[in-house]
């Protein structure tokens, strides 16, 4: 029985069937991520944008909230921080970060006075400004295309991951105050943020990783407390958490080879 | 009147001025100790129970913050006038004041939430400090700028339900959560165990001087806010978990530190490590007696004076022979003595080594701790691993022979006369700490409690 048993090829079959797809999968995967880290990647990004604005708006909320733009600017949020955590080219981060604080202004301006939540755009696009001129100067002409097909599936897993925890910490932790959206929105930029942090040593990356997750906190906060004294000194501090940056990164890419823009695009920081 | 207002627009007022003059190292240094003297003698002048208002905010100058404000600005005269001869770098008399400015603005608003924001403004600014315009490796300066981010969100929610227990003060589970997020804010800023991460990194890559600031001026702010804020609202002592935290992460924070300090082989890291050690001594005295808060404060500034000292020595030291590894300071010592008696001095002190300032303070933490052996004998057994590696970095730096003799570099008037004084003011809080500790007694009166 022992020897028909061994004989027996379904297993074995299987098995190889169990293969192949995973191949297929894994195939489809890389071509995916190969696609996303080459030259058409805004293109991809800005249509997996309007499909997961799409999926966000008709099937994670209910269909009343259909008509409100908070779902809209909750999944615009969601997906721009994902950009941050898997993308390493300076023009995408940048755009997700830029996004980040339009779509923060546009989800506190329906919550608070519409002045205090401008500030937060005005404040978004001075930072975004400020590690522009810096990123354009340091890493023009950089093709930076990753480390890798390896380090972009960590990357992706992070995301993962990620979205688990800010999903567990929404559900778990309420505050008073905050609606549904904004809370969503704010723990998933803060985990983002935070995980961005866990991956990388570069300071521009890294720096984008940190404003996000300050955005982050501050969507929350500033719908509890929306006095303009504390949005002008949120303001301070992005301003000058984005100048601390900007100076860091050029102490950093200034003597890093791998990281200069004649250095080739390949390899992180200091590892 | 003199309204304390003044010392805070001071620094910042002048900071552009040193900014300005920032060529000239000498102009900048006795600008800046110029402006840091005059703040705390304005600070001293101020009414004792100073409080006012400045667009509809509260301020006040609580007796133990105005103590630590006036300690402060001296301390810091003293390291702008050593900067003056041993640079840290351009930027560290503007950033510096500024810096000042921002923290003595956060300890005299009675709002938690400002407090704590203009705080992390002076924290952000340190950044440049900290990197000084080094090209290369940023991770100190990345670290710290991470950890003084992740700190705000804590603390401001902590901040937040302060008006909530107001209403509700028998809520225990929201007690508790208030005390968890100040005790998590608390403990990424001083470098506490598990996020001590920092710290070893600060002081292997950041000026020595600003490692010092750092370690004396901003993680005192940050104590001496938690005590004001204690006091304000005393409702957060009631419950144990409090002192828990505070035994425990003291406790583990002393042990890491000591453990880690054995095993450095240069003085950066060590400076680090020996920062990291005597934090978790301070706070497990704080939460285990309930003159905690004056015995506290006592060291920390036992520590401060240490510190700089410690950071003096190391700046010559690395100016001189362009390292702070044991190994290549072979003959350092009979090229700088002075820089070496601060350095070795400075450490021991730091690590309570006996007959030094440091020693007396953690006498008196091992005495109050006295009804937990346990935990006392940790107060002496932290310091004995970094004790330990400063005397094995004087071994190094008295054998062999002198790599960087070659510069010539001769330890100039200024600094001896400044490491003179620095070791005199230790020597003294070390064989007569109790006029001291009577001072700050009465400053910190109103700041002890009461043990569940």
């Amino acid at each position: 029985m022992w020897e028909s048993l061994r004989r027996w090829e379904a297993p074995a079959r299987l098995v190889a069937e169990v293969r192949q797809v995973g191949k297929g999968v894994a195939s489809f995967f890389y071509s995916f991520i190969e696609v996303i880290e080459g030259e058409h990647y805004l293109a991809w990004a800005v249509l997996l944008t309007v499909i997961a604005l799409l999926f966000f708006a008709g099937s994670s909320f209910p269909s009343h909230t259909l008509h409100s733009p908070f779902p809209i600017l909750s999944g615009g949020l969601s997906l721009a921080a994902c950009i941050v955590v898997l993308f390493r080219d300076w023009r995408a981060l940048l755009g997700a970060l830029m996004a980040q604080y339009t779509l923060a202004w546009l989800m506190l301006g329906g919550t608070i006075r519409p002045e205090v939540a401008f500030i937060k755009v005005i404040v978004g696009g001075l930072t975004c400004l400020i590690l522009y001129l810096t990123a354009r100067r340091l890493l023009s002409g950089s093709p930076f295309r990753g480390r890798g097909i390896a380090f972009i599936r960590f990357r992706l897993m992070m995301v993962f991951f990620g979205g688990l925890v800010a999903y567990g910490l929404f559900q778990r932790y309420s505050l008073a105050g905050v609606s549904l959206h904004v809370l969503f929105s704010a723990y998933w930029l803060m985990v983002m943020g935070v995980f961005t942090l866990i991956i990388t040593e570069e300071a521009l990356w890294a720096g984008v990783g940190l404003l996000t997750f300050e955005l982050g906190f501050e969507l929350m906060y500033t719908s509890v407390d929306p006095g303009l004294v504390l949005a002008g000194l949120f303001g301070a501090v992005n301003l000058l958490l984005a100048l601390a940056i900007a100076y860091l990164s050029t102490m950093q890419i200034h003597h890093t080879p791998a990281l200069s823009p004649s250095g080739g695009g390949e390899g992180r920081g200091h590892d | 009147m003199i309204s304390p207002l003044l010392a805070v627009v001071l620094p910042l007022a002048i900071a552009p001025l040193a900014y300005i003059v920032r060529r000239w190292a000498w102009a900048g240094g006795v600008l800046a100790a110029l402006t840091a003297s005059l703040a705390a003698r304005l600070f001293l002048s101020t009414p004792f129970d100073w409080s006012g208002q400045l667009f509809g905010r509260e301020l006040a100058l609580e007796p133990a913050s105005r103590a630590f404000l006036i300690f402060a600005f001296g301390l810091s005269a003293v390291m702008f006038l050593y900067a003056w001869q041993i640079s840290p770098g351009w930027s560290f008399f503007p950033f510096t004041l500024t810096v000042l400015g921002f923290l003595s603005g956060a300890l005299l608003l009675r709002n938690f939430s400002l407090s704590v924001l203009l705080a992390e403004l002076g924290f952000i600014l340190m950044v440049f400090l900290v990197q000084s315009g080094r090209r290369g490796s940023v991770r100190a300066a990345l670290r710290y700028l991470t950890m003084v981010v992740l700190a705000g969100p804590p603390l401001l929610l902590a901040a937040q339900l302060f008006p909530l227990l107001q209403a509700r003060p028998d809520d225990e589970m929201l007690v508790q959560l208030c005390v968890a997020l100040l005790a998590f804010g608390g403990g990424i800023l001083w470098g506490l165990v598990p996020f001590q991460g920092w710290l070893s990194a600060l002081g292997a890559e950041a000026p020595p001087l600003v490692s010092a600031f750092i370690g004396s001026a901003g993680q005192g702010a940050i104590f001496f806010l938690f005590l004001g804020t204690f006091k304000q609202h005393d409702w957060l002592l009631e419950g144990e978990l409090f002192y828990r935290i505070l035994l425990w992460g003291g406790f583990l924070s002393a042990c890491a530190g000591g453990f880690l300090a054995l095993f450095q082989r240069d003085f950066g890291r060590l400076l680090g490590y020996s920062l990291l050690g005597d934090m978790g001594c301070i706070l497990m005295v704080w939460g285990t007696h309930p003159a905690g808060p004056v015995l506290a404060a006592f060291h920390f500034t036992g520590r401060s004076i240490a510190v700089v000292l410690l950071a003096m020595g190391l700046s010559a030291v690395r100016h001189h022979a362009g390292s702070d590894a044991f190994a290549e300071l072979g003959g350092v010592a009979r090229r700088l003595p002075f820089a070496t008696f601060a350095l070795i001095g400075g450490g021991l002190s730091l690590s309570g080594f006996p007959l030094s300032a440091g020693f007396a303070s953690r006498w008196f933490l091992g005495q109050a701790l006295s009804e937990r052996q346990f935990f006392a004998s940790f107060i002496f057994l932290a310091g004995a691993g970094a004790v330990l590696s400063y005397l094995r970095g004087l071994a190094a730096m008295l054998a062999g022979q002198d790599g960087g003799a070659e510069r010539r570099w001769k330890e100039p008037f200024v600094v001896k006369a400044l490491i003179l004084i620095m070791a005199l003011a230790s020597l003294v809080l070390g064989l007569y700490p109790r006029p001291v500790l009577q001072v700050i007694g009465i400053m910190i009166e109103g700041y002890t409690f009461t043990l569940p």
